[in-house]
């Protein structure tokens, strides 16, 4: 059967603009889910900086996938910023989300959101959220924005479009080879 | 290509392009009849449909502005979009599976055959099965289904493989890839298919049958059919002796046109066709147009689907191929000792990765979510899909509990 190769065509690919001098290109090769440097955060025009990494955060503790790196989360987050700068109503409704969020976490933890150091903690701090708007925002732009990345998709074995390739006729459609004989 | 002038009165005016309204055009314009179709979105073709869920979807879905409530998961969960329905030329012919089953006999008759069931608003059909099937045989070789017309089946993908190894386990005898509209072999101008797996995105090889490349070209070819796109009907008038005269509707710019009609048909889905009718109330017609029942607008039918994805030791890739060539039809009997009225078919069914994201659980987060998503490759997926639903609708139920689709927004002033 064809497997999908899980490292895609874009694993030595940066995204993000910065981060290219600040990481070792071994480490990003080997995908070890080291975080990407903060700068892509400092240049955001609307937004805290702060605020958009604690959302880095929120994003992947929503959707936790320990095989993505930070970088397909920030990517996913990176948009609010626009919506921000082009919405007040958005921009508040994000800042104040955060600030709730890191006093809910300063109350319990002593420190920000960012910096609670068990997910599972962090967890029952967005639990404590679910039902606010922001939370219902952030989560139902999140599923799109996260798994609509191509560059995301054959980490999941799923391979996308499929007409420029002449569909999956020659490839692969009917290829499981692993059932019991009917 | 035809283009009629917007006075010709002796034009029959068509609302809707899709399953309904392309065929009938073409079959009006072949035999000499002048036609005027109106289809509210516009005119995408194979060449932009776009293999990716969610662009896909915002090109061709109808994105107007619903709402709906009641007890379903859709009003929680899609409060503004209760139906996923076309707007474009060909309707939802080009998202549908291609699935072409025939109702059963009962199904004709189910007030008759279901009995009494409180709550729900039965009726049986004034034509029986036996009348239906000259025509069901035409429409299935109009359109190539397989296992008709000396058609071949498809040829079952691994998302029907392990849906049929299971189904042949547990003793089930109607197990086959369906009769899908969908060309097993090159047919009637268009090619076979090419398993591209995005056949609710519109189908890229045209193997698929959609009015969009098939009655509607066919019909334009007579110079007797024109099609309108981003035309919106909005109200359907009649003179003083209850005639209809022709239909008001919005072009391109939302400037307010009139094409004058001889015979208008009504064709545009389970929603915009009762609205129409009822937007077309008049002084003479105070319930709206074909409503002295009084029921236009009510018995919303639907497929009732039930999907379910399970995830397997090894890997399946459900997308490659078609989304819904199989099926288990072994259940689709009457059987009231089950416990329910009515049966059900089994068909395979499989999601991309973004809409799995969006809709195996929706608003599930955390890693209960991700480690089922994260099974993605390994994952076979079943639709349970009733026929029809209309009869099983909470009609007088508690307004909370009732399933309703409601118009909302800004509505065109006339």
């Amino acid at each position: 059967m064809r497997e999908v190769d899980r490292r895609g065509k874009y694993n030595r690919r940066i995204f993000l603009q910065g981060a290219a001098t600040a990481l070792p290109a071994a480490a990003i090769a080997a995908n070890t889910g080291i975080g990407i440097e903060d700068a892509w955060a400092d240049d955001a025009t609307s937004l805290r900086p702060a605020t958009l990494k604690t959302l880095v955060k929120v994003a992947r503790d929503i959707y936790p996938h320990d095989f993505l790196v930070d970088s397909y989360y920030v990517t996913a987050v990176k948009p609010w910023d626009g919506k921000a700068a082009k919405d007040p109503a958005v921009k508040a409704l994000l800042e104040e989300g955060v600030r709730r969020l890191d006093q809910d976490a300063q109350d319990r933890h002593k420190v920000a959101y960012a910096q609670v150091p068990w997910e599972a903690d962090r967890v029952v701090l967005l639990q404590g959220i679910e039902q606010t708007d922001f939370f219902k925002k952030v989560r139902s732009d999140l599923v799109v924005s996260l798994y609509n990345q191509e560059e995301l998709w054959p980490k999941f074995g799923y391979e996308g479009s499929s007409a420029e390739h002449g569909g999956y006729i020659k490839r692969g459609f009917n290829d499981i080879d692993w059932l019991p004989k009917v | 290509m035809a283009k009629f002038d917007q006075n010709d009165d002796g034009v029959v005016v068509i609302v809707g392009s899709g399953a309904g309204g392309g065929t009938l055009g073409n079959e009006l314009a072949q035999k000499g009849v002048k036609v005027v179709i109106l289809e509210a979105g516009p005119r995408t073709e194979i060449q932009d449909f776009i293999n990716n869920e969610w662009e896909s979807f915002t090109q061709l879905a109808w994105t107007d502005m619903r709402t709906t409530s009641g007890s379903w998961r859709v009003a929680r969960d899609f409060a503004n979009l209760p139906a996923w329905i076309v707007k474009s030329v060909g309707g939802s012919t080009v998202h549908w599976a291609g699935a072409s089953l025939r109702f059963d006999e009962h199904e004709f008759r189910i007030r008759s055959t279901y009995g009494n069931v409180p709550g729900a608003n039965l009726i049986d059909w004034p034509i029986t099965l036996t009348e239906m099937e000259p025509w069901y045989a035409k429409a299935e070789d109009k359109m190539g289904v397989t296992r008709t017309n000396n058609i071949p089946g498809l040829p079952g993908n691994n998302n029907f493989k392990v849906m049929e190894a299971g189904a042949k386990k547990l003793g089930y005898k109607e197990v086959h890839t369906g009769r899908m509209a969908i060309n097993s072999e090159p047919r009637d101008g268009r090619g076979s298919c090419q398993q591209i797996g995005f056949c609710f995105q519109g189908c890229k090889s045209g193997a698929k049958w959609s009015t969009l490349y098939t009655e509607i070209p066919k019909g334009e070819a007579t110079g007797n059919l024109e099609v309108r796109p981003n035309s919106m009907a909005l109200k359907i008038e009649h003179d003083a002796s209850g005639k209809v005269t022709g239909v008001v509707y919005a072009d391109e710019a939302g400037k307010t046109q009139r094409q004058k009609a001889r015979i208008v048909a009504v064709a545009g889905n389970s929603i915009e066709s009762p609205r129409l009718l009822l937007n077309s109330a008049s002084s003479m017609f105070p319930d709206g147009l074909a409503n002295s029942s009084g029921q236009v607008g009510r018995n919303y039918m639907r497929h009732m689907t039930g999907s379910v994805y399970a995830v397997f030791d090894k890997s399946v890739h459900m997308y490659r191929g078609t989304t819904m060539a199989g099926i288990i039809r072994d259940e689709a009997r009457h059987d009231p000792s089950r416990g329910f009225m009515g049966g059900y078919e089994m068909e395979t069914l499989s999601l991309g990765l973004p809409f799995m994201a969006a809709f195996l659980n929706p608003g599930a987060w955390g890693r209960p979510f991700t480690a089922a998503m994260e099974g993605y490759p390994r994952m076979a997926g079943v639709a349970g899909r009733r026929g029809y639903a209309a009869g099983d609708q909470p009609r007088h139920a508690r307004p909370e509990s009732q399933g309703q689709v409601r118009l909302a927004g800004r509505q065109r002033a006339l």
